[in-house]
């Protein structure tokens, strides 16, 4: 497989998710930065919305299958483009709605339509061939050789996010990646609990979606007090929770995008302000 | 090691763990002396004071043994054999008194599983259930040839020694380590509606 | 037919909040939540053998309640066979009817009771102290909350709620009522023993013992019951008459099967190969016998069981109650059990309470209670797609428009403008244009509508003055 693609650079689709695309576009700048760096191709079919996931994980699945159609459409014209091209998305969750419910979600809905069984069927197999063709971000990184790189010394603490972790099986990976980009990783107590977040969960139902919240700041207090200087993660939508309520209770640590942080190592030496700054980095009116 | 050995160790180590004692009479003419000493070791650790009574019952490979030549001379230990043949409603409400009132039960043992450190009893008209868990104290006789690798062996063998003659008894218990609780505060609790100490005396084969 | 589960009335809010301001639950129930988690998966690390168990315990959950009927009536007719009386009940009214013929006619007097999540679920206790019976519960944690007059907050450990203070109160208060000694002080070992003393006097006394059971063996006609304390040895030992209440699901075809799920509960809810007591019952005692049952009764209750069966949500009935759902749930570890309203808590609940019920109670729950972190259908050992229903759930209640009208109009504009690449721009233009009302500081603090609960605990960064599709089509546009 490598020696087959060694000859010419790969294509990447990059699937960069609305919540990316429209609060911190900056991550998947820097994501498109990282993988050209490795020589590959970057493609953004600018048709792409959003997967529905929040829709879909609210119950209405009529209309996260409106959302799932049109995903599918826009990134099944792409891939047909190049049969080696792969879509990357930043965000295990979003690749993980893709992947593991895409196909049944349109099955069904296609029948609930009054569609076929055939046309169900076509829908469940397209979103099937789609979705074998996507991978997370950080898991693709994994499989580029990247020359280690020196220690920077900067602690990292990660947050692995749900659905990547349990419906992707994706544990460790962002952690090494990490770490062969010269971050040292902190560990954070109860990794493996939810931010809270849950998508729109965290409107109607905030009052606990906070609480678990602030169970996870509780943690990553401990690994701050264990030398953490960043929280980061491989999904936008946790972050944004942590650190939403982080800016609500007006604690300025610096919170920032697994991918932001490999461009910030891929330029040079990485250094404590320069984190800080990227995650700071703000819209001036 | 033979294999008996490795079992007899295997439920040791898992019998222990569950905070049970275990002894062993490593010869049959032994077994009399070592369950003596079993017996004072538990009752001078669990109940270093006060009358002992013990009420007990043996498998049929020492059926005929009497304890009180064994025990009647540690602390003036009364014993009392556990009565042979049926009951009458009448005497239930005594018999479950005297049970209620003696600190230690010695009965003989089904089988035992060395994966999880589990002892296996049931009621029949010569054994029963209730000197394992009225009294502080339970100690166990264990023939190590009953010792099975694992529990599912164990239940395994027991349906297959059961069903062949109808029915499996009432009345069946196994024991996997004391009485515990955790229901306050999530601590751990030994002894709630149980014995608070539970032993397992090991002997080979039959001395009898 | 449709089930009937008690509730707690209390709508969700007051429920909700009484939980998050429950300082003592919240830390009780943290730090044992967490500790029967790790002692889950710590047990299946040392014991290489068991997963392989588990999922052939799958196998023989499925396998059994696919034939269910045919297993239920081989078990009827071994039970009877061996002295028992089996009593097919399908509402909880008719199970409760049953067991108090059963006390009526043998005049009881007083009851013991082992922990039954049954027994809950019919709220038996009320009924018979309504007939003039008194009953206790000996599970500790059962005691104490009875004591208390409350509902239990965790399958397993029903009581965590409550600290030892709190329980040295009830204790006190109940030696005052029965004239006896009160604990020797708030330690936890001095309060068992007094639970110890003060329960014993009721175990001897009692006219009837009632039990659940964890699980049925149709061959054998064998109820099998599992506990750490040693109550439910003392409920099928001492009294005469005894009375097995036992939801239907429990069933498995045979011995072999048996062999397969017995350890199941223990290693996934505790953490231990075996709880301490496992006692099985398979009959009355015999003639020349000391022990057991003169009369055994078992009911079988279904109470909107059955009605799952053929549908995709027929592998919850292979719920084993090991709890280990509940001590991975983050939602469940915030709130404890009582917030869920139901007797059945945590995301087993979350599913189980609108399913056995067709939504007539609490349907809130698969909406207000789970943030879908799929930790629930990781920990749970019959691989039961807790999430998976969870998710069609809160479909189903937006079919039957169980839904706020105004929330389901958002779903509906927000997917019609999302699904073209030309609405899903123009609204992101409205949105940067409208945001500025809410913007201090940089950052959105408040916002109209479903968005709003997210602003009332946290900021967000307003929508970018260049998205990345405005970077990209500036940008890169261009070259492609
Ligand atoms: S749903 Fe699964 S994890 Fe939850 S109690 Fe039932 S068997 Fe255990």
């Amino acid at each position: 497989m490598m020696s087959e693609e060694e000859g010419r650079s790969q294509t990447l689709q990059l699937f960069a998710t609305c919540l990316i695309d429209l609060f911190r576009p900056q991550a998947a700048m820097a994501a498109v930065d990282v993988m050209e760096r490795r020589g590959a191709t970057v493609e953004f079919p600018t048709a792409q919305t959003c997967c529905g996931q929040f829709s879909y994980n609210a119950g209405y699945h009529r209309e996260a299958a409106d959302l799932a159609r049109h995903w599918v459409a826009v990134f099944d014209a792409a891939l047909r483009r190049d049969s080696q091209a792969r879509v990357i998305a930043l965000s295990g969750s979003c690749a993980a709605m893709v992947i593991r419910e895409y196909p049944s979600l349109l099955y069904h809905d296609a029948l609930d339509r009054g569609d076929s069984v055939d046309e169900a069927e076509r829908w469940q197999e397209r979103a099937e061939r789609v979705g074998k063709r996507v991978i997370e971000f950080t898991e693709w990184l994994a499989h580029e050789a990247t020359a280690e790189l020196p220690t920077s010394g900067i602690g990292v603490t990660y947050h692995n996010g749900c659905h990547m972790r349990r419906m992707l099986g994706i544990t460790s990976v962002p952690e090494t990646v990490l770490q062969s980009h010269g971050f040292s990783i902190v560990p954070m107590e109860e990794a493996d609990q939810c931010c809270g977040f849950g998508g729109t969960y965290s409107m109607t139902e905030w009052p606990v979606s906070t609480a678990i919240a602030d169970q996870k700041l509780q943690a990553l207090g401990k690994s701050r007090e264990m030398g953490a200087q960043c929280l980061t993660s491989a999904d936008f939508g946790c972050l944004a929770h942590l650190s939403g309520r982080l800016s609500r209770r007006r604690d300025p640590f610096p919170v920032v995008y697994i991918a932001e942080l490999i461009a910030l190592a891929d330029r040079g030496p990485v250094t404590v302000e320069a984190v800080q700054q990227m995650a700071q980095h703000k819209e001036e009116g | 090691m033979t294999e008996t050995d490795a079992l007899r160790d295997q439920f040791q180590q898992q019998f222990e763990a569950l905070g049970g004692h275990l002894f062993y009479a490593s010869r049959a003419d032994l077994l009399p002396e070592v369950l003596a000493s079993a017996y004072q070791t538990m009752v001078d650790r669990y109940l270093p004071t006060g009358p002992l009574q013990v009420v007990y019952w043996l498998n049929s490979d020492l059926l005929g043994w009497d304890l009180h030549g064994v025990l009647g001379g540690i602390r003036g230990t009364q014993c009392i054999s556990w009565p042979q043949g049926g009951r009458q409603q009448a005497v239930q409400g005594q018999w479950q008194d005297l049970l209620a009132e003696s600190q230690v039960g010695i009965t003989g043992s089904a089988w035992a599983a060395a994966d999880t450190g589990t002892v296996a009893l049931y009621a029949s008209p010569s054994t029963g259930l209730l000197p394992s868990l009225l009294m502080p104290i339970h100690i166990i006789l264990l023939n190590q040839n009953r010792i099975q690798p694992s529990v599912r062996e164990g239940l395994k063998r027991f349906y297959q020694e059961n069903q062949a003659a109808g029915r499996m008894p009432p009345l069946v218990k196994l024991i996997t380590g004391p009485s515990m609780t955790a229901d306050i505060e999530g601590q751990l609790v030994i002894g709630v509606h149980g014995p608070m100490a539970i032993a397992v005396v090991v002997y080979e084969e039959s001395i009898f | 037919m449709d089930g009937q589960l008690p509730i707690d009335t209390r709508p969700w809010p007051v429920r909700r909040d009484a939980a998050l301001h429950d300082q003592t639950m919240q830390q009780t129930i943290g730090v044992v939540t967490k500790r029967l988690a790790n002692a889950k998966v710590t047990a299946y690390a040392a014991y290489p053998e068991a997963n392989h168990w588990r999922q052939r315990a799958v196998e023989v959950k499925r396998q059994s309640i696919r034939q269910l009927e045919e297993h239920l009536a081989t078990f009827t007719q071994q039970v009877e066979s061996h002295g028992g009386k089996v009593h097919r009940a399908t509402t909880a009214a008719d199970a409760i009817q049953t067991i108090l013929e059963v006390a009526q006619h043998h005049q009881v007097r007083s009851v013991i009771k082992t922990k039954s999540m049954v027994t809950e679920e019919l709220e038996l206790n009320r009924a018979l102290e309504n007939a003039g019976i008194a009953v206790r519960e000996t599970d500790l944690g059962e005691y104490i909350i009875q004591l208390a007059h409350e509902k239990p907050s965790h399958i397993l450990a029903p009581a965590l709620h409550k600290n030892r203070e709190q329980i040295h109160a009830l204790f006190d208060q109940d030696a005052l009522v029965y004239h006896t000694e009160p604990p020797a002080s708030e330690d936890i070992v001095a309060l068992t023993q007094y639970a110890r003393r003060r329960l014993r006097e009721e175990f001897l006394a009692a006219d009837m013992g009632v039990t659940g059971g964890n699980f049925l063996v149709a061959e054998t006609g064998t109820v099998v019951l599992i506990t750490n304390e040693g109550n439910a040895d003392m409920v099928t030992t001492l009294p005469r008459l005894l009375v097995s209440v036992v939801g239907v699901e429990k069933i498995v075809a045979d011995w072999s099967g048996l062999i397969d799920v017995i350890q199941q509960p223990a290693l996934s809810g505790v953490g231990q190969r075996l709880s301490s007591y496992t006692t099985l019952v398979s009959g009355t005692r015999g003639p020349d016998q000391w022990e057991g049952p003169d009369e055994w009764h078992v009911v079988l209750l279904d109470n909107g069981r059955t009605q799952l069966k053929d549908t995709p949500f027929e592998d919850v009935l292979s719920c084993i109650r090991c709890g280990a759902c509940l001590n991975v749930c983050p939602v469940f570890r915030q709130v404890g059990g009582h917030a869920y309203g139901s007797v059945y808590p945590g995301p087993i609940g979350i599913v189980e309470t609108p399913l056995l019920t067709n939504f007539e109670v609490l349907p809130e729950l698969p909406s207000a209670l789970c943030t879908l972190c799929h930790a629930c259908g990781e920990a749970c050992p019959m691989n039961i797609d807790l999430p998976g229903h969870i998710v069609q759930l809160r479909q189903m209640k937006q079919e039957r428009h169980m839904n706020a009208i105004g929330v389901t109009r958002s779903y509906r504009w927000w997917a019609r403008f999302w699904a073209t690449p030309h609405g899903y721009r123009r609204s992101m233009r409205w949105a940067r244009w409208g945001q500025w009302w809410f913007v201090r500081h940089g950052r959105i603090q408040s916002a109209p509508g479903l968005a709003g609960g997210w602003f009332k605990t946290r900021d967000m960064p307003p929508v970018a003055s260049m998205t990345f599709h405005e970077w990209w089509d500036r940008t890169r546009g261009k070259r492609q």
